[in-house]
């Protein structure tokens, strides 16, 4: 093995000493075979034509030799890589036509592919993501199966159900930012004291939200940054914790700076949705997630929330008749279940690059 | 780049090697002598022409049987001399023993009917 490795390095790197000690061996045979044909007697000019002739060519003879060679194979591959690319250069525009048609279709099938990855193939951020459901109101006798939950209905779910470990819910809006840089409109995420738990993602710099956080209503003082935005506007400044800042011209605390992720903890600034006695029963916009607790399944939990619908529905008629209540696995948050089982198979083809080279062939082949 | 590959050259071609690896056992030989010793030895049967002999003999010295050097002939030239190695010596005790069993198989398949 050793042996081939060296022979094969000599013949490719030191080309011109192997053909020339091939050279030398073959006069060498030719002058040895003139001498043989001259102890016949006939004099030496005739004697060197005659083994000339008997030899029949020491390019043919060289010429096989070359082809029974190690490494053959690698220099015609090298030599043909030259005659293509002599060829390339010569036909400029087509050249350039052709590699901006294979970049362009490579590039978008990077792209496609990047989309996709990221948004079905790539795991949730959060631990256990088969334990996490998303949680809605229903009225199926209104044909409502999947609505927001009302802010009172969320509590009792809370205070009441016998299957979730963790539950939260969350509410999307958007705040002015003043103070410590330029005033900025920022994506600000409402969320009850377990958000990050049920989702079993921990802040990286500083601390959660605590369940006394969400005992105040909405005026708690503290907020949690999401971590592109930490970056963004403070530079990853990392003694953040304790600085101050002005949220629609109220003081709030940063207590807490969460890790990188998608989705759902890529907003800008988190802050505290609390608990308010008198809390709305009738107007549904808040979102609900919940982590199973271990050992209940998906059935058991639809049964313990169905047991606590027939209670709500029993003590709010008014507000609350026919409620129900879904859950969805954590997978179709991003895509639809469908959507996530099929994906794998539609993954390997990619149509941009096929046309692409198909393309570029067709140029060629003309 | 082509060669013939009927099945007269394929048994040609190991037939040169197990006389090439052969006539070296007994001692280092250049080109020529390797050619005229073969002719010696299989009675003219086999007159190895160089486009023939030297291919086989930088094969077989790629393939690590062989080693040679360069020297001076009897009389006096300069010439390449080529040597059995110890994997050359390995390899002409696996095809004498191949030879000795397609020849023998061939002989009493020629002897039957």
């Amino acid at each position: 093995m050793w042996h081939r490795l060296r022979t094969l390095w000599r013949n490719l790197t030191h080309k011109e000493i192997v053909e020339d000690d091939l050279t030398q061996e073959l006069h060498s045979y030719q002058t040895l075979l003139a001498d043989e044909k001259s102890r016949t007697g006939i004099d030496p000019g005739a004697a060197l034509r005659a083994a000339r002739l008997e030899m029949e060519g020491l390019e043919q003879i060289k010429e096989n030799v070359r082809d029974v060679r190690l490494g053959v194979a690698i220099e015609s591959f090298f030599s043909e890589l030259r005659q293509s690319l002599r060829g390339l250069s010569r036909n400029k525009g087509l050249t350039i036509l052709c590699s901006t048609m294979l970049a362009l279709g490579i590039g978008a099938t990077t792209v496609v592919f990047s989309i996709f990855y990221a948004a079905l193939i790539q795991p949730l951020p959060f631990r256990e993501p088969d334990r996490l459901v998303e949680i809605k109101e229903s009225r199926l006798s209104f044909g409502i199966d999947k609505a927001a939950f009302s802010e009172a209905n969320f509590w009792d779910v809370r205070a009441e159900n016998h299957s979730f470990k963790e539950v939260a819910a969350f509410h999307y809006d958007e705040a002015n930012l003043t103070g410590d840089g330029p005033a900025e409109k920022v994506t600000d995420r409402s969320v009850t004291a377990g958000f990050f738990r049920t989702l079993g993602v921990s802040p990286m710099l500083g601390r959660d939200f605590s369940y006394t956080d969400d005992r105040n209503g909405f005026n708690n003082g503290v907020i949690i940054l999401g971590n592109k935005f930490w970056r963004s506007r403070f530079g990853a400044d990392p003694k953040i914790i304790g600085k101050t800042l002005r949220l629609n011209n109220q003081a709030r605390i940063v207590v807490g700076v969460l890790p990188p992720g998608e989705p759902w903890i890529n907003d800008q600034i988190y802050q505290p949705f609390g608990y308010r006695a008198n809390a709305d029963r009738s107007s549904w916009e808040y979102s609900v997630i919940g982590r199973l607790a271990p050992g209940v399944s998906l059935q058991a939990a639809r049964a313990d929330l169905k047991r606590l619908a027939a209670r709500l529905e029993k003590d709010y008629p008014g507000s609350d008749k026919g409620i129900g209540f879904s859950l969805l696995p954590a997978s179709s948050w991003i895509a639809g279940d469908k959507t996530r089982r099929a994906a794998p198979r539609g993954s390997g083809k990619s149509p941009c690059v096929s046309l692409s080279v198909r393309g570029a062939h067709a140029l060629f082949a003309s | 780049m082509k060669r013939p590959a009927s099945a007269t050259t394929a048994l040609l071609q190991g037939t040169l090697d197990v006389l090439i690896l052969k006539v070296l056992a007994l001692e280092p030989l250049h080109g020529l002598g390797i050619s005229r010793r073969i002719a010696q030895v299989t009675g003219n049967t086999f007159q190895v022409k160089p486009g023939s002999l030297f291919p086989a003999l930088h094969r077989m010295e790629e393939a690590g049987w062989l080693s040679s050097s360069w020297g001076e002939s009897e009389n006096t030239r300069r010439a390449k001399f080529y040597r059995l190695t110890k994997a050359g010596t390995r390899q002409l005790k696996q095809e004498t023993d191949q030879w000795a069993r397609i020849s023998a198989a061939m002989a009493s398949a020629l002897e039957m009917s």
